[in-house]
């Protein structure tokens, strides 16, 4: 209702940061919301920065809707620079940061106002936009006065404001408590979905992903290393960081026709990849709730390493070995059972839980 | 630190028995549980604070209360103490007109040289006041290096009321300037990021969020400057000499009338102790929590 009239065409980001490693190519579809994951240092903000205009690319570009927001010149691309205040964009912290000494009403009258708008009109504007984000009735308050969740509010409604054709999330939910995180989760999914808006998220949270995004993109040591609908990179993770990030443990074994075989001759169900055929060395993503300890005295279908033991409510987490930087296979032992068997690091046997849902059988290279 | 108040610490130091007996009695004061310091260190400590109160307590003690507002409301009093707030008000404001874009550039560019740039603006902070209103005299003087273009103009700064702001400037502008880019480091870029993304250009950006958030700063940093502006001597008197009225400002008038009149000499002296202190508490108030 607010992303105007003109068919915009997205956002391509093709772009190197050499200072910082970083040499992505990554898209944002109209209307679409792009989760950006990785681990830490592997360069997300950097992107989000180079979208926003706060840092200039070594090399490639940076388009948005057909516009040459940043340009090196270098690669037969037009050398061009928009500054930051000129690109329509809109940047959300985990920090909300807003003006300490303007009132919630003013901070998210803060865009219109730089545009040029007069001060009722962008009052107005900005008062609906409280109103929509729920914080309708913390318009008088400064920033002091607020909650985390609350102040995330006014800024998620500040950056509305600015109608940005492209809102960059970074971390948004990342610094609020687990009472406030849930409530700003489900307005930004209103938000971002209800209005068809484009937003490029970065998160560490899988249910943002889900929530929240359409397609999610991985980097790992400033390169995109796997992307794909959000549900299916975190279903079927193809590298290490969406695996771990989705709660799940890598288990190798031999493709075979019906999944994956393990060294007990057992067959995990599940479908072979694109490229991976029967007898081939396969691995795949699986999730904790499809190990369960073997009885006692029985060799299992496979032996963990275990490393870690984790108390998870009613279950206790038996975290295998990582293994060239996968995590490594997991199994969710009842508490009492835990207990009883007496479990702790060291090998471990454990089987497979019939009736698991399938997975997905990957060449291992 | 809740006992800080204007001279609290020093009151504190001067009395090194008892500052460590309620120190130990409190063990939730900061500092006061872990690792002590060696006592021999009050010692010291005290003669340091002793040397800076006990001067001042003597020239207090030797004000003469009763003849005080004739001595303060004297001719030539007034003409010192109005032309000092003149000048000093001149100064502070050529301070702030000049000295925020300095601390912009110092704390918000990454120019090579920066460096260099940033002690050679320190300088007037250590340089001796008489050296500053030397240097101001071979730049602006009659026979000065600009002094013969300004001669042209019409235009003669020294020994003029202008020289008297120059020189106080002079000597003022660091602490505005270092004051104030602490601040600008303090705060930090990122709700600048955030305002240029929301759509402000630069001027917006400095107008609405970067000046109003080191705000405290620059009014600490202008309050500072006014201060040493007042206090200003060495520079001015070789800069801009000793005409009543013209260049003769508070401090020059203590110095003259110490000889003729040692009464009215330590009444303004008391004044200018008292504008100091008030200028201590405004400051340090902000500063310490």
């Amino acid at each position: 209702m607010t992303t105007g009239t003109s068919a915009p065409a997205g956002l391509h980001l093709d772009a190197a940061v050499h200072g910082r490693g970083l040499d992505v190519d990554l898209t944002v579809r109209p209307g679409e919301v792009v989760a950006l994951l990785g681990p830490n240092g592997a360069g997300k903000s950097t992107a989000l920065s180079l979208v926003a205009g706060l840092l200039r690319p070594d090399r490639g570009r940076v388009v948005l809707d057909g516009e040459v927001l940043a340009g090196s010149g270098g690669d037969g691309g037009p050398r061009a620079w928009v500054p930051p205040h000129r690109r329509r964009t809109a940047l959300l912290a985990q920090d909300p940061l807003l003006f300490g000494h303007l009132s919630a009403l003013d901070n998210a009258a803060f865009a219109p106002r730089a545009r040029g708008a007069r001060r009722a009109a962008a009052r107005a504007r900005a008062a609906g936009w409280l109103e929509r984000v729920g914080a309708g009735d913390l318009a008088d308050r400064r920033p002091a006065q607020l909650s985390g969740g609350q102040a995330q509010r006014v800024a998620v409604a500040r950056a509305l404001a600015a109608e940005p054709r492209l809102l960059l999330l970074d971390e948004p939910l990342a610094a609020l408590d687990v009472a406030a995180a849930p409530a700003l989760r489900q307005l930004l999914r209103e938000v971002l979905r209800a209005d068809g808006r484009s937003a490029l998220v970065v998160t560490h949270d899988p249910l943002d992903v889900l929530a929240l995004a359409d397609r999610a993109v991985v980097v790992d040591g400033g390169r995109v290393v796997e992307e794909g609908p959000a549900a299916d990179v975190l279903a079927a993770p193809r590298t290490p960081f969406p695996t771990r990030l989705a709660g799940l443990g890598r288990l190798r074994g031999t493709a075979a026709p019906g999944g994956l075989r393990l060294p007990s001759g057992r067959v995990l169900p599940g479908a072979l990849a694109p490229g991976c055929r029967a007898g081939d060395p396969a691995a795949a993503a699986v999730p904790p709730s499809a190990l369960a300890l073997a009885p006692p005295g029985s060799a299992g279908d496979l032996v963990l390493e275990v490393t870690a033991v984790e108390p998870r409510g009613e279950v206790v987490r038996l975290r295998g070995a990582d293994e060239a930087g996968w995590p490594g296979p997991a199994a969710d032992v009842p508490l009492a059972e835990a207990a009883a068997r007496g479990v702790g690091p060291g090998r471990c046997a454990v089987v497979l839980v019939p009736g698991a849902a399938g997975v997905v059988v990957r060449r291992d290279a | 630190m809740r006992a800080a108040r204007a001279p609290g610490p020093r009151a504190g130091g001067s009395r090194p028995e008892r500052t460590s007996r309620t120190g130990g009695a409190r063990p939730g004061r900061t500092g006061a549980a872990g690792a002590e310091l060696p006592r021999w260190v009050l010692v010291p400590a005290a003669v340091g604070a002793l040397l800076v109160l006990l001067p001042l307590a003597a020239l207090v003690l030797r004000v003469p209360w009763a003849e005080l507002p004739a001595l303060l409301t004297s001719e030539s009093s007034r003409a010192a103490l109005l032309l000092s707030l003149r000048t000093a008000a001149a100064a502070t404001a050529l301070c702030v007109v000049l000295g925020v874009p300095m601390a912009l550039v110092l704390a918000r560019t990454e120019l090579p040289g920066m460096r260099v740039l940033r002690s050679l603006v320190l300088l007037p902070l250590v340089l001796p006041p008489v050296v500053g209103g030397l240097a101001l005299l071979y730049a602006f003087g009659r026979r000065g290096l600009l002094g013969g273009q300004l001669e042209a103009l019409g235009v003669s700064v020294a020994f003029t009321t202008a020289a008297v702001v120059l020189a106080q400037t002079f000597v003022a502008l660091p602490f505005l300037v270092v004051s104030l880019e602490g601040a600008l480091r303090t705060a930090g870029r990122r709700h600048e990021e955030v305002a240029a993304v929301l759509g402000a250009g630069p001027w917006t950006v400095l107008r609405r969020v970067t000046l109003p958030v080191v705000l405290p700063g620059l009014v600490a940093g202008a309050v500072l400057s006014f201060a040493r502006a007042l206090g200003e001597f060495g520079a001015t008197l070789t800069f801009a000499g000793s005409l009543q009225g013209t260049t003769r400002t508070l401090p020059l008038e203590v110095y003259l009338q110490r000889e003729t009149d040692p009464d009215a000499a330590v009444a303004l002296a008391l004044l200018l102790v008292v504008v100091a202190a008030a200028v201590v508490v405004a400051v340090r108030g902000r500063a310490v929590p």
